[in-house]
């Protein structure tokens, strides 16, 4: 069945690369064509609508399935406000228990300032380099659709994407192929595959309604970052944190899963009320950031907050890294001399616990 | 029907007796061929529409064009000599392709043959397999993070935190009132 598989895309491929030679098309169209296919949010204005759920890897642990609407609009020029509407199928307002009522005021203050769990929530699969993409995935066109959600319906396309490795999900991503906005996500369904071999549906988001324009009454979401600095090296980050009394940490390259590569290296200024005071104050970290072509590796190290309980010094957990799990997603926290290190990946537990068991001094 | 076509019925059987044996294992040969190594589809649907073809003429000039397609990779394997005239498919169908011994050749002068079919397969596999074998790294970092490969480990302790969400919470069944 494989090999069927993989003789029907290269005859797909073949007959792609027929049609575009035949046509004439030129390199700069073809280019162009696949710009377009990384969507860029902030830069287009509109109103959305979407349902999200999650659900845990493993159906029998205590983690439980969590479902919400939202809606995110974008004036077009960079910003972006994401709304909570509904968590679990109820508003805030008919919402009592103090408890849910705090899980739902979590959630839309991550959803909003786009930190934290927004990482979790948020981060729509799409392709952030093709070449990576086409190396790492096997993709395949599902079917072209045209889904109902604007007033003459939105064209779209459906594609699968299936890792080379299983050590990382696949989606079933719909995205607009409208004119202008092609790439604008508009479903998707992210599949694992589990250690007998079978595939699981750990998330899924499907957009409900969609207004293109500048949305009225518009008031974006307070952005925490201040400043965004590309570093140039890894050299160069070393030293800038080395500076700030950091020890920056990275895997070997040898631990990395298949197909990732380093691709951002940078220093960002963000504002954190994460100190005694509990004042907005900026803090620096550095973030590296690596990635298939679709998912993605993160690295963020930064100074340990004056918030952090002194009981963790106290009994030496440094170099003990806390793995927690929110649906495919991996998170852990590591303290290592006076750094703090979290890590957030979709990999596969096995392959994510050799990361952390790999990690070298910069 | 006339020439050829009385040979073949609808269901692929033969009025005589052994050559619907001929028709049948031409048949499953084909398939077999095209499984292995891949001849196009529609070569395979030829022969299905020679058994259900009536029409002597037109069977003869589709056994043709069947035959024709498939007559390297019958060549290939040994089993049927390259024929020089068109009429291969009649050869192929024939008595002679069911007597005991016909067309089969010493193992040893199908070993060039095996050899070359073996080097294909192996070809095919092994770009394959390089197909699915990631990239090398080559984006602007690739030096600086191969350079780490030398570097000393840290050991970390990796601890696996049970998941608490707020909807276990929400969940969490109350204890009943009165009760301890």
């Amino acid at each position: 069945m494989n090999g069927q598989r993989v003789a029907a895309r290269l005859c797909a491929l073949l007959l792609v690369t027929a049609a575009a030679t035949l046509g004439g098309c030129d390199q700069e169209w073809v280019d162009s064509r696949c710009e377009k296919v990384v969507f860029h949010s902030a830069a287009h204005a509109f109103t959305a609508e979407r349902t999200v759920r999650t659900d845990p890897i493993d159906p029998a642990s205590a983690e439980l399935p969590v479902e919400w609407t939202e809606r995110i609009q974008s004036d077009g020029t960079g910003q972006i406000a994401v709304t909570l509407l509904t968590r679990n199928g109820r508003t805030r307002e008919e919402i009592a228990d103090p408890a849910a009522l705090g899980a739902f005021d979590r959630l839309a203050a991550q959803l909003a300032t786009g930190g934290g769990h927004r990482a979790f929530f948020q981060r729509d699969p799409a392709p952030d380099d093709l070449d990576r993409m086409v190396a790492n995935y096997w993709v395949t066109i599902v079917g072209l659709v045209r889904k109902p959600i604007t007033s003459r319906g939105e064209p779209a396309l459906t594609y699968l994407i299936e890792p080379l490795a299983a050590d990382r999900p696949s989606y079933l991503l719909t995205a607009s192929t409208k004119s202008g906005r092609e790439g604008f996500p508009l479903a998707c369904e992210e599949h694992i595959t589990l250690a007998d071999g079978s595939s699981r549906c750990v998330s899924r988001m499907e957009v409900t309604s969609l207004v293109w324009g500048a949305p009225s009454g518009f008031v974006p979401n307070p952005q925490p970052i201040v400043k965004r600095t590309a570093l140039a090296s890894l050299e160069a980050a070393r030293v800038r944190a080395a500076a700030a009394g950091l020890d920056l940490l990275l895997p070997r390259d040898d631990a990395l899963p298949p197909g990732f590569e380093l691709i951002i290296a940078e220093e960002v200024v963000m504002t954190s009320t994460a100190n005694l005071a509990r004042v907005e104050r900026p803090v620096t970290l550095w973030r590296f950031v690596y990635s298939d072509g679709i998912e993605h590796i993160d690295f963020i190290e930064h100074g340990p907050p004056e918030t952090m309980p002194r009981e963790f010094a106290d009994n030496d957990l440094f170099e003990v890294a806390f793995v927690s799990r929110f649906g495919s997603i991996a998170s852990a926290s590591l303290l290592h001399r006076g750094t703090q290190i979290t890590v957030e990946s979709r990999i596969s537990t096995e392959r994510f616990t050799g990361l952390l068991q790999s990690l070298v001094r910069l | 029907m006339a020439g050829g076509g009385d040979r073949f019925t609808e269901a692929g059987q033969s009025a005589a007796g052994d050559e619907s044996v001929a028709a049948f294992d031409a048949r499953a040969l084909a398939e077999d061929l095209h499984r292995l190594v891949r001849i196009p589809a529609p070569a395979t649907l030829e022969f299905a529409a020679i058994h259900a073809e009536l029409d002597a003429a037109a069977l003869d000039a589709r056994l043709e064009r069947a035959a024709a397609r498939l007559r390297p990779a019958l060549a290939l394997l040994g089993r049927v000599p390259a024929p020089p005239t068109l009429r291969a498919p009649v050869e192929i169908a024939g008595p002679a392709f069911g007597r005991p011994g016909a067309g089969v050749r010493p193992l040893w002068r199908l070993l060039p043959r095996l050899a070359a079919a073996a080097a294909v397969v192996g070809g095919i596999a092994a770009a394959w397999w390089s197909s699915t074998q990631p990239p090398p790294r080559t984006g602007r970092f690739a030096a600086e993070t191969a350079a780490l490969a030398d570097r000393a480990i840290v050991p970390v302790r990796v601890v696996m935190v049970a998941a608490a969400t707020a909807s276990d919470r929400e969940r969490e069944p109350k204890p009943a009132r009165g009760g301890p």
